[in-house]
């Protein structure tokens, strides 16, 4: 397996879940959602 | 000088993904606005500035 190609899937991944961990930080907080 | 543009760009992809999180949660919660105002000020100052230096640091690696 290449180290680069693992490096650009986990960045991928940490974009992707940005969008539902805003969410869920909001919900925790009890944010206006 | 190599190994100090390689950490401010670094730098800017932190920052700019803290910021990508922070600014809608601290701008949704009640009463996050005006208790983090400032942290959202700073890192957004922050953040134009490492743009500006990692574009001056730009001109000087090969």
């Amino acid at each position: 397996m290449n180290l680069e190609v693992i490096a650009q899937l986990t960045v991928l991944a940490l974009i992707v879940a940005s969008g539902p961990l805003v969410i869920a930080l909001l919900a925790a907080r009890k944010g206006n959602l | 000088m190599t190994i100090a543009f390689q950490l401010a760009v670094f730098a800017l992809i932190a920052i700019s993904f803290l910021l990508v999180i922070g600014v809608p949660v601290v701008l949704a919660s009640p009463e996050g606005w005006s208790s983090n105002k400032n942290v959202v000020f700073s890192g957004a100052s922050l953040w134009i500035g490492l743009v500006f230096l990692v574009g001056i640091l730009n001109s000087f690696i090969s």
